[in-house]
């Protein structure tokens, strides 16, 4: 007797006459999460696109990009549904709900401000001898990294230092200026805020009795600068921060306040909850091109084609780079997917895992390396979710599913209608999405598909089965049978739990069965007897 | 960021020195590309004091004076404008000023970065008469300084003080008139644009006289006017007192007051103004015309005037849908015609001072079909001036049963008000009020109590008054014959509990009905016991009681 239960995917791997009974060469759309065989459910459209849409996002409402962007949410929530993203080919931007892309970074001025005495001074020795500096500040209170130093100037006691030839480099964004000098200490000279004052020496406060540090553009002329050093005392923080490099792509939010990119060979990290910051002391250079980037639990993971480097430690500025793999690196950055078990990614080999302990192919005991390579690796994109990888390829109907709980024995394959431009989850939902060309689908919710299930050759004979039985909810399979590798029966609506007898001539020694079914089955028998049928 | 270099310094141990004063002093680790000291940090640190003897060198080349210094005076202060120095690392100019020649007098009153070319040094008006001399020079970023602009040899660039504050003002007063009287004249500034003394034209791209002239400034009836000479593209907003136009097209029309002949837009809303003319849109709080004919398919009157009410005088309203939220008080001619059935008249007061002659031609005639009225205020639903409302036979629905909404769509939903139902004269009109179901209870004043009776045949009356759940009326002051309804109510309690019957006259009514004697001709009066809760099958209940009552009553009488 044959009897097969809880079936299982599939394992090209493997002879398909050395598998398990119940594991499968051929599971197409089926779900066999539960133990049982159901049918993957149909697409259902949920939104139109414009046909150039390569990637959708969403955040209060749907958002669009003609290319594979990377798109992450704001890591402080200003209520405002600001998000960041870069391009596919690079550069970073950002807006908010109903607003046009602004660039990512906040441009650090080039010059620094013209200063004019104001005052008079009847002694000789100067109070002060001041270096100025300003940064722009941005309608969300982005502050770039300063401008470059004033001149020199001495300040005697009297006198106050205005400020021109300030410039917001053409950005509407930028609506304030922050202003720094240089105060001497014991052991050197720091930059601190200088607070705004009309009258000099004359601090404004906030309506929160807060000193008022960011200065509107328009009144920057109004500015006067009178206090004494020990007035000061809020040090620059900004010094370092950058825009990010022109060419940054792969933002990834690393969940932690950090941002994540890269530039040609370079890795990039923001300063903490500052995502347009990218300090050229947070840069780190890898073997070659980085193809991508991920992070597991917060901790980031990069690659290049070839190599996965790790980075140890807490932030930024202490990071330790390690490669983990010289071997595997990432083809397809749209196949990353970051997990609280390691970053999945598509290398040559198969598809690996990336964490703090190394590299692993997942996908080595399903997937021989050739039989990967045979697949468009290159194009493929990837989902997590459900706590499974769903594979899809960039201008392909087919996909897999790949259950991670389970690697062995859980592979299913499927089909859907059009070429799959792009996938998107829905991490609040809880939605899989697949971007075509023109529509958005939610991935798994319509009608039930025909599940194609077909069991390993059995090789039992010579023998000649005469009964048949599958068990599932109530619904009918169409059932195929096959005898040393021929077609020999066929039961085109084979009620489920009702047992079958069969024509005579099955006698042969290999067997195989394929279940074609938009019904949930859990177990199948052929037999010699119609008695025995009542095990399974 | 290549603009800062360090100064070249020979110490053994400087560029050490320099790196930990960069740490310090920039509070970073990693990388110090952008990092900088000033002259200043060098001289509090051991790279000058714990060097060995000798002095600080700096190598390099000084930079390139600036050049051709040029200063023009002004009340408010003396603009300074030069060339910048030749030299690539220049990293600021240094704005130096003095009363003399003497330049050892002299103040650095500015910095100005490179590569700024420009310095305002304003005046105060202590200092405006005074001459001032000026100098400036470049610092480049070895800290090295050009020398002087002017050149020494030629001496500070002097900008002599005016006499006086109120003769400089004087002059610059009289400049500015003798400006304005240029105006008056035609000039031509410059290709490609030319100056009359009431335009200005722009000279296209092609033939030499290819120009527009944009606009004509003149007057038109005194008031100064200026002429838009073709199409006036405005991407935003445009305010104005007042706009009069052959025509206005666009998306949206905001104005406190439109006027025109004629007004055809898809939705014309109005706030607080009204709409005057012969033919005006309905779209106002306040219309004032002899036809007001919409050509909208709706008409919102969202606010009523001042006082509270929202005016629509003498006009004559065709429109698909008249809408009001706060009132319409109607004046020869009422709205009429409302020839869609989604006619709304919300929490108004309607009124009219035309009365109709004929029914057939009503004063007011508002047709729903299928619609519901709902009155949801206090006041309910009066019908005044002997007036009567009319269910025609083609008022049909739900028909009356037990339970259910009742009269073809008349659905009476009240907890306070009340219907008050006057005697018809107009015996003419049969069977009105045929069916009346009422869901709830009717709650009966003592005083009105016997305004509820029946008319037309005692038994189709009797048959068509139902109840379900009869508030219990406590006081019948005016029936003389009411002990003995009761009587019979009890008699009939009994008879029907002995036949086995459920009794659910647990709420009763009496009514009375007159009935005329078909063999004498004597009209006599019947007192009916009306039985409520609910009971199925009650459609014959009350009638078969009634004639229970008139067997029993029979009955008494012979006894």
């Amino acid at each position: 007797m044959i009897r097969i239960q809880a079936p299982q995917g599939i394992l090209p791997r493997y002879n398909p006459r050395l598998l398990n009974n119940n594991q499968a060469q051929k599971a197409f759309n089926c779900v066999l999460d539960q133990g049982d065989c159901r049918p993957l459910k149909d697409t259902i459209e949920k939104q139109f696109l414009t046909s150039s849409t390569k990637t959708v996002f969403k955040y209060g409402s749907w958002r669009q990009f003609d290319n594979y962007a990377s798109v992450i949410r704001s890591p402080v929530d200003a209520g405002d549904y600001r998000y960041y993203w870069t391009d596919e080919n690079g550069g970073g931007y950002k807006t908010e709900e109903g607003k046009g892309a602004l660039p990512l970074g906040v441009p650090q001025p080039d010059t620094g401000p013209s200063l004019t005495k104001g005052g008079s001074s009847s002694e000789d020795n100067p109070l002060r001898s001041s270096v100025y500096v300003y940064t722009r500040v941005t309608a969300w209170g982005e502050e770039s990294a300063p401008s470059g130093p004033s001149g020199v100037m001495d300040v005697y006691d009297g006198e106050w230092i205005e400020f021109s030839d300030m410039s917001d480099g053409e950005s509407s964004h930028v609506t304030h200026y922050r202003i720094y000098r240089t105060i001497g200490g014991h052991t050197g000279s720091v930059y601190v805020a200088v607070p705004f004052q009309t009258t000099a020496g004359n601090i404004i406060y906030d309506g929160d009795n807060n000193i008022k540090y960011d200065i509107p553009k328009g009144d920057i002329g109004d500015m006067k600068d009178g206090l004494r050093d020990a007035d000061l005392t809020v040090s620059m923080e900004v010094l370092d921060w950058l825009e990010p490099p022109s060419d940054m792509k792969f933002l990834t939010d690393l969940g932690n306040g950090i941002m994540m990119g890269a530039s040609g060979k370079e890795v990039v990290f923001s300063a903490l909850w500052a995502p347009y910051a990218y300090p050229l002391a947070y840069r780190y250079n890898l073997d070659s091109q980085v193809t991508g980037v991920g992070h597991v639990a917060g901790i980031p993971v990069a690659f290049t084609k070839y190599s996965t480097y790790i980075f140890d430690g807490s932030t930024p500025d202490s990071f330790q780079q390690r490669k983990i793999s010289e071997t595997q690196g990432c083809v397809s950055h749209l196949s990353i997917c970051s997990t609280l078990d390691g970053v999945l990614f598509a290398s040559r080999e198969g598809l690996c895992v990336a964490n703090p302990n190394g590299v692993n192919i997942l996908s080595l005991p399903v997937w021989l390396r050739e039989q990967w390579k045979e697949m468009d690796i290159n194009n493929l994109i990837g989902a997590y979710f459900n706590k499974r990888y769903y594979g899809f390829f960039k201008g392909d109907k087919k996909g897999f599913i790949f259950s991670l709980n389970d690697i062995e024995q859980s592979i299913v394959e499927f089909e859907l209608d059009d070429d799959v431009v792009n996938v998107y989850v829905e991490g609040d939902g809880g939605h899989l999405y697949i971007v075509f060309e023109g529509h958005l689908d939610e991935f798994d919710v319509g009608d039930n598909l025909t599940s194609q299930w077909k069991s390993k050759i059995f090789r039992v004979g010579p023998i000649n089965f005469s009964s048949f039985k599958i068990v599932g909810d109530e619904g009918d399979s169409k059932i195929t049978f096959y005898v040393d590798g021929q077609q020999k029966y066929q039961i085109l609506e084979a009620e489920h739990n009702k047992s079958y007898r069969l024509p005579t001539g099955f006698i042969g020694r290999e067997f195989e069965i394929e279940i074609e079914s938009e019904y949930r089955w859990y177990s199948m028998g052929m037999s010699r007897s119609m008695e025995e049928l009542n095990n399974v | 960021m290549s603009r800062r270099t360090l100064p070249a310094v020979t110490s053994p141990n400087f560029p050490e020195k320099v790196k930990e004063i960069i740490e310090i002093r920039e509070g970073i680790r990693g990388s110090r590309m952008n990092g900088f000291v000033t002259f200043k940090d060098l001289e509090e640190h051991d790279p000058l004091r714990n060097q060995p003897p000798g002095p600080l060198v700096i190598q390099g080349d000084p930079p390139a004076a600036p050049s051709n210094l040029q200063i023009q005076a002004g009340i408010l202060g003396n603009t300074l404008k030069w060339d910048e120095s030749s030299s690539k690392d220049v990293w600021y100019y240094e704005i130096w000023v003095a009363n003399s020649q003497n330049r050892s007098e002299a103040e650095l009153i500015a910095i100005v970065s490179h590569p700024n070319t420009k310095y305002v040094h304003s005046l105060d008006s202590g200092s405006v008469n005074d001459d001032h001399y000026y100098w400036i020079r470049a610092v480049n970023w070895s800290g090295l300084y050009s020398s002087w602009e002017p050149p020494d040899a030629q001496g500070g660039y002097l900008v002599e003080g005016s006499t006086s504050y109120s003769e400089m003002t004087s002059e610059i007063l009289g400049v500015l008139q003798d400006r304005i009287v240029e105006l008056n004249e035609d000039h031509f500034v410059e290709n490609p644009y030319g100056v009359y003394n009431n335009t200005f034209y722009i000279a296209l791209e092609g033939e030499e006289e290819n120009h527009v002239f944009p606009f004509i400034v003149g007057e038109i009836e005194g008031v100064p006017t200026v002429g838009i000479n073709g199409q006036l593209v405005v991407d935003g907003s445009i305010y104005a007192d007042a706009i009069a136009a052959d025509q206005i097209t666009g998306a949206h029309i905001a104005a406190n007051s439109i006027e025109a002949s004629h007004i055809q837009a898809g939705a014309i809303e109005v706030g607080y103004d009204e709409i005057t003319g012969d033919k005006p849109p309905v779209d106002a709080d306040k219309t004032s015309a002899d036809n007001v004919q919409s050509v909208i398919s709706q008409v919102d009157i969202d606010n009523a005037k001042a006082n509270g009410q929202t005016l629509i005088s003498g006009g004559y309203i065709n429109t698909d849908i008249l809408q009001v939220d706060y009132g319409i008080i109607v004046g020869n001619k009422p709205p009429s015609d409302a020839d869609n059935t989604s006619t709304v008249i919300g929490g108004g007061f309607v009124t009219t001072g035309w009365i109709a002659d004929s029914s057939s031609n009503p004063n007011l005639r508002v047709d729903f079909n299928n619609a519901t009225i709902e009155i949801n205020n206090s006041d309910g639903l009066k019908i005044l001036n002997d007036g009567h409302i009319q269910f025609n036979s083609n008022t049909y629905g739900q028909t009356g049963r037990i339970g259910e909404h009742a009269f073809g769509g008349m659905y009476i939903r009240s907890w306070h008000g009340s219907i008050q139902l006057s005697p018809n004269s107009d015996r003419s009109q049969t069977d009105p009020f045929r069916q009346v179901t009422i869901r709830g209870s009717i709650k009966l004043p003592t005083s009105t109590f016997d305004n509820i009776y029946t008319i037309g045949v005692p038994s189709a009356a009797w048959k068509n008054v139902y109840s379900h759940d009869f508030t219990t009326v406590t006081h019948v002051p005016d029936m003389e014959n009411q002990q003995k309804a009761l009587d019979y109510l009890k008699n009939i309690k009994n008879w029907r509990k002995k036949n086995g019957q459920i009794d659910h006259a647990q709420h009763y009514a009496c009514v009375q009905h007159d009935e005329k004697d078909e063999k004498t001709g004597e009209v006599k009066t019947y007192y009916g016991i009306s039985l409520g809760k609910r009971c199925a099958g009650m459609e014959k209940m009350i009638y078969e009681l009634n004639e229970e009552v008139k067997d029993l009553k029979n009955k008494l009488i012979k006894r």
